[in-house]
C-alpha cells in the first residue's frame, strides 16, 4: 500500500494539469446546470463535456505512458516495482480523478434539482460502474503497444464512445439492454484479463491475442445471439408472470385476406393483423419484437423484417394488433403462386397498474411520481411539459396527457433494463411533450409480464392489394 | 565463488533474425565482467534478457539465483541497471528522481547519494530532459549506485560520451567495484580494459571467448624473433598451434603466442627456428588480443610483412616495437 501511495503522489505531481482540467471541467459542467446563463459558447454545457472528455482521455493516456507496459526501454521494469502496486495505483488514480469528479458533479446536479439522494444513490453509483466499464477496456487495450499512433487511435476511439455517451439517446429499447450488457461485460472482462496479464507478466503478444479473441467473440455474438435467449432472460424479471396465461393471440381470420401486400420493389410489404384475447382490464400490450419467416413447400424460406404498425394502444377495449413485415421481392415473385406457411413469434409486454399525477401550470418542477420530476410551461401553441428522470428513463410506459399530444417520443423508447443508470455524463434523461389541455397529467404504467406467443399459419396465399 | 549470472543456451530471435544462438555465460561474484563484441553482436539483447525486459525463445538465464523471467522487486532491489537506451522519466528533476527512487530500495544510502551528486556534479533542480546525454547517464548511474546492490548491469554506458564524462563515470564505478559484481557491455574494448576483471567476447550470437583478464593479458604476447636469414612461412617444421598470426619480414618473424610462458618460450622458439639472434615479447592491448583470436577477425590478415607493410602492422598494434 505504501508503494501504491508513493507512485500515486508521483503521478499526481506529473499530471497535476490534466487532473485540474478534468476537475475544473466537471465543476463547470455542474455549476452551469444551475446558473442557466445566457446563450454563448461558454454557456454551452457541451463545451464542458468536451473539455471533460478530452481531459479524461489525456489524463488516462499520459498516466499509462508514465510506466508503459509495452516496449523494451522503459525505466521502471528494472526497478523494484510491485506489479500489484502499479496496477492498483493506475486504477486508483483513474477512479480518484475521473470517476470521483464525475460522481461529485452528478451528485450536485441531481440533489440540487430536488431529487432525494437516498432514492438515487444506486443510480449515482451505477453510473460510475458503467463509466468504469467504458474506460477499463480502453486502458487495457492501450497497454498493448507503446507506439504513439496506436495510443492516439485507442483513445480517439474512447473519445468517440464518450461523445456517443454524451449525445446518445439512452439504451436500446425493450430487450436491447441485454445484448448491450452482454457485449460490454465481455469487453470489460477481456480488458480486465488483458490488464492482469500485462501488469503481472508483461506478455504483450499473449495480451494482444486475448484482446483480439475477446473483441472477435463480441463481433460473432452480435450476429449470433437469438432473441428467444434475451426473452428467456427478460421474462425472469416479470413482476406478475401469472397474468400471461390468460392472454392469447389470433391472427387474421383463417384466410388470406388478412395478409395484404403493397407494391414497391425491391421489397414487398406484408401486413399482418390479428387480435389479442384475455388482456386484463386497465392494462395494455406493448409490442417488443416480431420474428417472422415465410416458408415455401419446396423448402425456400425468408426471414422478414417486421415492425408494429398499429398507432393506438392494444388493450381489452381495442384488442387488435397489426404489424408490417418486409419481404424480398425476388422471393415473393418466385413463391407467390404457391401456398406458403408463416412461422413467427410475437414478443410483447403487458403494462398496467397505472398511476397518474397532475402537474400544475406553475412553471415549477414538481414530483411526478416514479422518480420523475416535471414542469409545465405555457408556450405559443399550448402547453409544454418537460420531465427529468435521473440517470435513466424509467422502465415504464409514461404518457403525458395534454389533449392533442405529440407524446410518442415522450413515451418511447422504453428499456426494460433492471439497472438504475445509463451511461451518460448528463445525469438526467429529459423528454418533452406538448399539447393544448389546461392540465397536464402524467400517467405511468408498470411492466407486469413479458410474454411471447408463437404462431404458424399454413396454406397462406399472398395476393397483391392496392 | 558463485556465479551471480548464468545464461545457458540462450536463443533469441526477432522474426527471422537469430540474435542469440545458444549463448552460455557465467559471471562470478565480485567480478567486473566486460562483455565485448561488435555492434549488433547481441550484447544488449543478452542484457535485456538478464534483466527480464525480453524473454528468450529458448534456454534460460539466472540472475542472483533467480530465473530471469521471474525477477521480482526483491531481486531488483539488489540490482542496478544502467543502459544507454533506457528511457527516463524526463519530466523529473534529478533531485526528484533520486527522492522518488529512494523508498523502492531498503538499502538506500543518503550519504552515498549526496556524495555521488557532488562527485558527478549533478544539478538537482534540473529536469532530466534538459540534461546532456552525459549528465543523464551520470544521473542514471547515481540512482543505481546510491543503494547497496549485489549486481550492477550496464549496457554501453559510455557510448558517445566525451572523455571527461567517461572518466567521471569510470571513477564512480571503480569506487563501487569490489563491493558489487558488475556486468558491463561495450563495443569498445578500450573502455572496459582499465577495470574489467573478466572479459567475454560475444559475436554471432555466441560467447566466443570468456576469461579472467589477468590470465588473458598474461598469456598473450606479441613475439618478435630476429634471425640471420629471411625465413619462409609456412615452415617445414611443426608450427605450434598456440602461435597465431605468423608474419615475416627480412630477418624478422612475428607471431602471437597465446599461451606465452617466459621460461619455456626461448627454448620453444629455438626449437622451431634454430639459432636466433634476438627474441622479444611484448604485452598486447585487448584490442590486439581480440583481433588475434580465432573467430574474432573481421578482415583477412596479411601473411607477410614487407617494408611497406610495417606501417600497417604498427597501425594495428600501436605498442609494437621494431
Amino acid at each position: 500500500m505504501r508503494q501504491v501511495w508513493h507512485i500515486f503522489k508521483k503521478d499526481f505531481r506529473y499530471l497535476r494539469y490534466e487532473v485540474s482540467v478534468v476537475a475544473l471541467s466537471a465543476a463547470a459542467f455542474a455549476i452551469l446546470h444551475f446558473l442557466h446563463p445566457r446563450a454563448g459558447l461558454l454557456s454551452d454545457a457541451l463545451l464542458y463535456e468536451v473539455c471533460l472528455l478530452l481531459g479524461i482521455v489525456m489524463l488516462m493516456g499520459r498516466l499509462l505512458l508514465a510506466e508503459p507496459i509495452s516496449g523494451d526501454r522503459q525505466f521502471w521494469v528494472t526497478r523494484p516495482y510491485r506489479w500489484k502496486s502499479l496496477l492498483a495505483e493506475k486504477l486508483l488514480f483513474i477512479l480518484m480523478f475521473v470517476n470521483v469528479p464525475m460522481l461529485l458533479a452528478q451528485f450536485f446536479i441531481v440533489t440540487g434539482d430536488g431529487f432525494p439522494l437516498h432514492s438515487n444513490l444506486a443510480g449515482l453509483l451505477w453510473s460510475q460502474v458503467l463509466l468504469t466499464f467504458l474506460w477499463l477496456p480502453f486502458v487495457a487495450f492501450s497497454t498493448l503497444s507503446a507506439a504513439k499512433p496506436y495510443q492516439v487511435i485507442v483513445f480517439a476511439i474512447m473519445l468517440l464512445f464518450g461523445f456517443g455517451m454524451t449525445e446518445g439517446n439512452g439504451p436500446l429499447s425493450g430487450f436491447g439492454w441485454l445484448p448491450g450488457f452482454l457485449m460490454s461485460t465481455i469487453v470489460f472482462v477481456t480488458g480486465a484479463v488483458v490488464l492482469y496479464v500485462q501488469y503481472r507478466k508483461r506478455r504483450v503478444v499473449l495480451s494482444r491475442f486475448l484482446a483480439i479473441a475477446g473483441l472477435f467473440t463480441v463481433f460473432v455474438l452480435l450476429g449470433a445471439l437469438p432473441l428467444p435467449l434475451f426473452y428467456a432472460v427478460q421474462s425472469r424479471f416479470s413482476k406478475q408472470p401469472e397474468l400471461g396465461s390468460s392472454i392469447h393471440m389470433t391472427l387474421g381470420h383463417g384466410s388470406s385476406e388478412a395478409f395484404r401486400l403493397k407494391s414497391d420493389r425491391p421489397r414487398v410489404l406484408l401486413e399482418i393483423s390479428g387480435s389479442m384475447q384475455g388482456i386484463p382490464v386497465e392494462s395494455e400490450i406493448h409490442a417488443d419484437a416480431f420474428v417472422i419467416s415465410l416458408h415455401s413447400p419446396d423448402g425456400g424460406s425468408e426471414e422478414l423484417e417486421c415492425f408494429n404498425s398499429k398507432p393506438r394502444r392494444t388493450s381489452a377495449a381495442d384488442p387488435t394488433i397489426s404489424f408490417g413485415c418486409f419481404s424480398n421481392s425476388v422471393f415473393f415473385n418466385r413463391e407467390r403462386d404457391q401456398p406458403l406457411s408463416i412461422h413467427g413469434s410475437f414478443y410483447f409486454t403487458l403494462f398496467g397498474d397505472a398511476q397518474s399525477r397532475t402537474i400544475p401550470l406553475t412553471g415549477q418542477t414538481v414530483d411526478a411520481g416514479g422518480g420523475l420530476r416535471c414542469s409545465v410551461e405555457t408556450v405559443v401553441n399550448g402547453r409544454l411539459v418537460q420531465c427529468n428522470s435521473p440517470f435513466r428513463w424509467p422502465d415504464r410506459l409514461i404518457y403525458a396527457n395534454l389533449g392533442q399530444t405529440t407524446d410518442v417520443n415522450f413515451t418511447l423508447p422504453v428499456s426494460y433494463s433492471p439497472f438504475p443508470a445509463n451511461l451518460h455524463i448528463e445525469p438526467f434523461e429529459t423528454r418533452l411533450a406538448s399539447g393544448d389541455l389546461p392540465d397536464v397529467t402524467i400517467i405511468a404504467e408498470e411492466p407486469l409480464v413479458h410474454l411471447r406467443r408463437d404462431f404458424e399459419l399454413r396454406d397462406v396465399h399472398l395476393t397483391w392489394t392496392k | 565463488m558463485s556465479d551471480l549470472i548464468r545464461a545457458i543456451n540462450l536463443v533469441k530471435r526477432f522474426r527471422s533474425l537469430r540474435v542469440l544462438d545458444g549463448l552460455n555465460l557465467a559471471v562470478q561474484e565480485n567480478s567486473v565482467f566486460g562483455l565485448a563484441g561488435p555492434n549488433g553482436a547481441g550484447k544488449t539483447t543478452t542484457i535485456k534478457i538478464l534483466v527480464n525486459i525480453l524473454r528468450p525463445n529458448a534456454g534460460r538465464a539466472e540472475v542472483l539465483g533467480v530465473d530471469s523471467h521471474k525477477l521480482g522487486p526483491e531481486t531488483f532491489a539488489q540490482i542496478g541497471y544502467v543502459s544507454e537506451n533506457q528511457e527516463t522519466p524526463e519530466w523529473m528533476t534529478v533531485g526528484y528522481l533520486l527522492s522518488y527512487l529512494k523508498p523502492f530500495y531498503p538499502t538506500w544510502d543518503d550519504a552515498r547519494a549526496a556524495q555521488l551528486i557532488r562527485q558527478f556534479d549533478l544539478p538537482l533542480d534540473r529536469q532530466l530532459r534538459h540534461l546532456s546525454r552525459g549528465m543523464r547517464m551520470k544521473a542514471a548511474l547515481a540512482s543505481s549506485l546510491a543503494y547497496r546492490r549485489r549486481l550492477l548491469i550496464m549496457d554501453e554506458p559510455f557510448s558517445g560520451l566525451d572523455p571527461l564524462v567517461r572518466e567521471d563515470l569510470i571513477q564512480g564505478l571503480l569506487e563501487s567495484a569490489g563491493e558489487t559484481t558488475i556486468l558491463i557491455s561495450s563495443h569498445d574494448l578500450a573502455e572496459i580494459e582499465s577495470f574489467a576483471t573478466h572479459l567475454g567476447y560475444l559475436d554471432g550470437g555466441r560467447l566466443q571467448f570468456s576469461e579472467e583478464m589477468t590470465s588473458l593479458t598474461a598469456r598473450f604476447r606479441e613475439v618478435e624473433v630476429i634471425v640471420d636469414s629471411p625465413p619462409l612461412l609456412p615452415l617445414d617444421r611443426a608450427w605450434p598451434a598456440d602461435w597465431l598470426r605468423p608474419e615475416t619480414a627480412p630477418a624478422l618473424i612475428r607471431f602471437v603466442a597465446t599461451n606465452f610462458d617466459p621460461e619455456r618460450a626461448p627454448a620453444e622458439i629455438r626449437g622451431v627456428f634454430g639459432e636466433v639472434r634476438n627474441i622479444s615479447a611484448h604485452p598486447m592491448p585487448l584490442r590486439a588480443i581480440f583481433v588475434t583470436l580465432p573467430g574474432t577477425e573481421r578482415k583477412p590478415r596479411l601473411r607477410s610483412i614487407h617494408a611497406s607493410g610495417l606501417a600497417y602492422f604498427q597501425e594495428r598494434f600501436p605498442i609494437f616495437e621494431v
